[in-house]
């Protein structure tokens, strides 16, 4: 399928670009068109452009609160989910929480939340851009070293923890599309080993990783090379010797980025480069909906796949080119049911469209707090493999925890003392008279959420048995229309994108 | 199948009856006329995560005619335990060498239930081929499917979906998890909640109670319409559906009331015999706790009260990827267990793993049988693997394992004379002890019993599936009894 055609171009497609490639649009509209200005704005642009001027922006080395003292975690979790709701490019920010969720590193072991802001840094440096460059950094940034006991890999007692995961999650994947291994136990300890020899600083005034020759495994190393009982069908190109070092520090300094650059040479079983692929399939299951590639299955979306592994390859493996590639496809815009929402997405795309407020104590406990409860801590991911998504998003806990959101955002005005509310007279156009209107308006600004005919029925009748309303009657308003709202932030539509 | 409004009022009514019929709880909920998945037999499974060092849980403490124990203390020069650190907790000998066995030396409370018929021990238990990956062998035991070829859904989800079937409502399981394990992906929907105390379905505090009702009846109706859109609206619709008809209602009978509920979950009265109260440590521990929840939500079906009528729960336990900083084991006789405790394990963490393990898991027995809940229901513990063989790093304390294979998995049941079911168990030693001298190509144990005999016989003993279903949920392969339960 080719690129969205500039003829089904309209305010649905940029309304959905805006959802999925942020967190929605900015909460900014007239209330005499309906229409949320950010929408509109996009709509009147051709889809090249439309795109263009979401990704077009300078980079950003921001980095949270300064002077972050040990487990002042809710003040950099504070800092972050802010910047999300509020930073007009909310591209990046949503692209540095795909790094994050991608690279999924948690504070339940690196209990240093000023490594924490660093990784959170070089994720927003690098957000659209070179992700080869991005996984060298990571290879010796200290959060990952902590996380995954690059600190303790040395010489003569290599730790196979980051150079497995290195290729399981982070680069290639265990399996290739045909279902054969990508590579072997001994790749796993041929790159431990090329990882030997750095730890962290932890003096304040420089933070950061360093390089003991003395910790460094001096001996050659080859990787990919064809292993008779776990990859028989290696290809012979993966093959990739790194001499012995044991002379030279700068060589050995630098190993690890020849690693990384070896992984990025890989090709699968299906002569096919390996990591574009497997980060393709992964940021199109995060932005649109999890593809159906693999051998044994319909396939369905393998060459989808493969279009987007070559716009990413081509480009140098620059991920902001790769986002280019997926907010243009055809099938990015087939179905806004095909993803279940993040807590992020609910709670940062909610309160950016309904312009809520989330400040003080509780912003800064909220990620620790409810979004925890809704399965989705920041600076948390549960383990290396990190949230789940989708189905794990949908249990009882969690929508109750949800509604929980709803009601705390719906029920309170943001001129009072609470620090989580939003000002409906700022929203609603009260020169409305009919139920219909107002549901049908509503529906458009949080949306445009596609509903069954009975589901709407049952939102006009919250308001009551007969038309016309008067919104001017605050009482009705701080009651039912914010129950409404309330009742549509809870909607199974709402809940999906 | 989508459940429409009369079904629901319907429900509802039964409900109401229900909560107004003073009677004994089985009556109870016969009165409501529960689905006929939510009844019978109680399972409840523990979760290892990370892959435990099985070979640190299930120690060789002789050769026999092999040479388990030689090798034992020649790869774990560090984390290796010392045969006389073992005497008290020696269970079976090892069926291929008669080398003895010991569980490790903190599982004093599974060495009772060992000794008493109720525990079964399956050692080696894994499958062929095995994958090193977190993430691929936990899917491969979630699924029943080493080759990952069948079908995404969970064995136990599978098992639901057959229990199940022409039954769209029923909620017959719960996960102490806030996120849905994949064990029970399925078409059925299932609870799942890490806090079951802090779950209510919340209005706009300012509607008065008629407002409130109606909102809530709005909100069921909407949820109900959309569990017939399939995919994920579908999921959506039922799980919040069940949320809120299901937790609610239960959470607002009027004895289980918040404060009921709490002093079930955090208080001591649920325990008669104080089990979980060793110290005021034990009981922040995560599993005691989820273990507590389900045996609240099992205790909690009693008159008036609304039943969850859920029959499956999970619980889990986290920290056993012990690459590092594994810790040696400080024998007893120098540290007692309640000075351990009181230090907070320092520098053992796997010893504080097994304490934690061991505690939680046989109070949570004990506490069934003070509840006369033990009769019908079995408790398995698995991880999604084992560990290295050899030891890694510098033989210190910074020394851990790396990923393995095969280890022991662990059922729990009552055994003939306690059973209420149709089924009790055969405690013992199952399975054989892996040959540490002849590893796999990665240094790892080679499997001695197939993980899915164990569920194959929980499937067709407890569960009292027949073969053809039971061969069908496990994707073709083919059981054999084991013998732990007849």
């Amino acid at each position: 399928m080719p690129n969205i055609s500039p003829a089904a171009w309209n305010y649905d497609t940029a309304a959905h670009l805006l959802l999925r490639a942020g967190f929605g649009h900015d909460g900014r509209f007239r209330k005499s068109a309906g229409e949320a200005n950010q929408v509109s704005s996009l709509a009147k642009k051709t889809p090249d452009d439309a795109v263009a001027a979401l990704l077009r922006m300078k980079t950003s080395t921001a980095r949270g609160p300064a002077k972050l003292g040990d487990g002042n975690w809710a003040k950099l979790q504070g800092w972050w989910l802010d910047r999300m709701v509020k930073n007009p490019k909310a591209v990046r920010e949503k692209a540095v929480l795909f790094l994050h969720a991608h690279f999924a590193t948690a504070r339940a072991k690196v209990d240093r939340p000023y490594y924490m802001a660093i990784q959170n840094a070089l994720f927003r440096e690098f957000a659209l851009g070179d992700f080869r460059k991005l996984v060298k950094r990571i290879n010796i940034d200290p959060a990952m070293l902590w996380w995954l006991d690059g600190i303790s890999n040395k010489k003569g007692f290599p730790n196979e923890n980051y150079g497995r995961e290195l290729q399981e999650l982070f680069t290639l994947g265990v399996y290739d599309f045909a279902g054969n291994k990508n590579y072997s136990q001994n790749d796993v300890e041929q790159a431990a080993k090329i990882l030997t020899g750095w730890r962290n600083r932890e003096d304040h005034a420089k933070l950061s990783s360093y390089f003991t020759m003395s910790r460094h495994e001096p001996g050659s190393k080859t990787i990919y090379a064809s292993d008779a009982a776990e990859t028989p069908n290696q290809n012979p190109t993966n093959q990739y010797l790194e001499p012995a070092n044991a002379m030279d520090e700068t060589l050995a300094t630098t190993e690890h980025e020849r690693l990384i650059d070896a992984i990025f040479n890989h090709v699968d079983t299906e002569g096919r480069p390996t990591v574009a692929r497997y980060m393709a399939r992964k940021a199109w299951k995060f932005y649109a909906y999890d593809p159906v590639v693999d051998m044994g299955t319909s396939r369905a979306d393998l060459s989808l796949i493969d279009d987007l592994a070559d716009a990413f390859k081509n480009s140098g493996y620059n991920f902001g080119e790769l986002l280019r590639a997926i907010f243009l496809r055809e099938e990015f815009y087939a179905d806004s049911t095909k993803t279940v929402k993040s807590p992020v997405e609910y709670v940062v795309g909610t309160l950016r469209m309904l312009r809520g407020k989330l400040k003080g104590a509780t912003r800064d406990n909220y990620s620790a707090g409810k979004l925890a409860d809704m399965g989705q801590e920041i600076f948390n991911p549960p383990d290396v493999f990190s949230w789940r998504g989708n189905d794990a998003w949908i249990t009882s806990q969690t929508m109750l925890k949800r509604c929980e959101f709803a009601r705390d955002l719906a029920q309170n005005d943001t001129s009072t003392k609470h620090e989580l509310g939003f000002n409906i007279f700022g929203f609603i156009d009260i020169a409305e008279t009919t139920r219909a209107g107002v549901v049908d308006q509503l529906l458009k600004l949080l949306g445009p959420l596609p509903v069954d005919s009975m589901t709407r029925d049952e939102l006009i009748a919250w308001l009551g048995t007969m038309d016309p309303i008067d919104l001017t009657d605050t009482t009705f308003v701080d009651k039912n229309v914010r129950a409404l709202i309330n009742l549509i932030l809870t909607l199974p539509q709402y809940h999906v994108q | 199948m989508p459940f429409n409004r009369r079904e629901f009022l319907q429900g509802t009514l039964a409900a109401a009856a229900a909560a107004s019929f003073p009677t004994i709880w089985m009556r109870a909920r016969e009165a409501r006329a529960l689905d006929t998945c939510e009844q019978g037999i109680n399972f409840v499974i523990v979760q290892l995560k990370g892959g435990n060092d099985g070979l640190n849980t299930l120690i060789p403490m002789t050769d026999g005619t092999g040479q388990n124990r030689t090798v034992y203390t020649a790869k774990r020069p560090y984390l290796g335990i010392n045969p006389s650190d073992l005497a008290a907790t020696q269970v079976s000998n090892d069926p291929l060498h008669n080398g003895q066995l010991a569980l490790h030396p903190h599982m004093l409370g599974l060495k009772g239930l060992f000794d008493s018929g109720n525990l079964a021990v399956l050692a080696g238990c894994h499958y062929a081929q095995p994958n090193l990956s977190h993430d691929v062998s936990e899917r491969i035991w979630y699924r029943a499917d080493p080759p990952l070829h069948g079908p995404g859904t969970g064995w136990v989800g599978r098992v639901l979906d057959g229990l199940c079937v022409g039954q769209p409502l029923a909620v017959p399981a719960v996960d102490t998890s806030s996120q849905l394990t994949p064990l029970f992906y399925g078409n059925t929907s299932v609870l799942a909640f890490d806090s079951l105390l802090s779950l209510s379905f919340p209005t706009l505090g300012s509607l008065s109670t008629t407002q409130k009702a109606d909102y809530k009846a709005r909100f069921l109706n909407i949820y109900n319409q959309a569990i017939s859109s399939g995919g994920y609206l579908g999921k959506l619709g039922g799980s919040g559906y069940a949320a809120v008809s299901k937790i609610n209602d239960y959470k607002t009978t009027t004895s289980t009331t918040a404060t009921n509920l709490n002093d079930l979950i955090n208080g001591t009265t649920l325990s008669s015999s104080g089990a979980f109260g060793v110290s005021g440590k034990t009981q922040g521990y995560g599993l005691a706790k989820s273990l507590r929840t389900i045996l609240a939500l099992m205790k909690g079906e009693q008159p008036g009260n609304v039943p969850l009528g859920c029959r499956i729960f999970r619980a889990s336990i986290g920290g056993f990827d012990t690459h590092g900083d594994q810790g040696a084991h400080i024998p007893l006789g120098t540290k007692s267990i309640a000075t351990k405790v009181n230090e907070g394990f320092a520098n053992e963490n796997y010893g504080a793993l097994m304490h934690r393990l061991d505690r939680a898991v046989s109070a949570f027995w004990q506490d069934l049988k003070d509840n006369n809940l033990h009769g019908n229901t079995v408790v398995m513990a698995f991880s999604e693997f084992g560990r290295r063989i050899e030891e890694n790093g510098n033989h210190d304390a910074d020394s851990g394992t790396d990923h393995g294979s095969a280890g022991p998995a662990f059922v729990i049941g009552p055994k003939a004379g306690e059973s209420t079911a149709a089924a009790h168990m055969v405690g013992g030693l199952y399975g054989a002890f892996p040959e540490l001298n002849v590893p796999d190509s990665n240094g790892n144990m080679v499997y001695q019993l197939d993980f899915r005999q164990m569920y194959g016989e929980l499937m067709t003993k407890w569960f009292g599936l027949g073969n053809g279903t039971v061969s069908t949920i496990l994707n073709g392969f083919s059981y054999s009894p084991v013998g732990f339960l007849v």
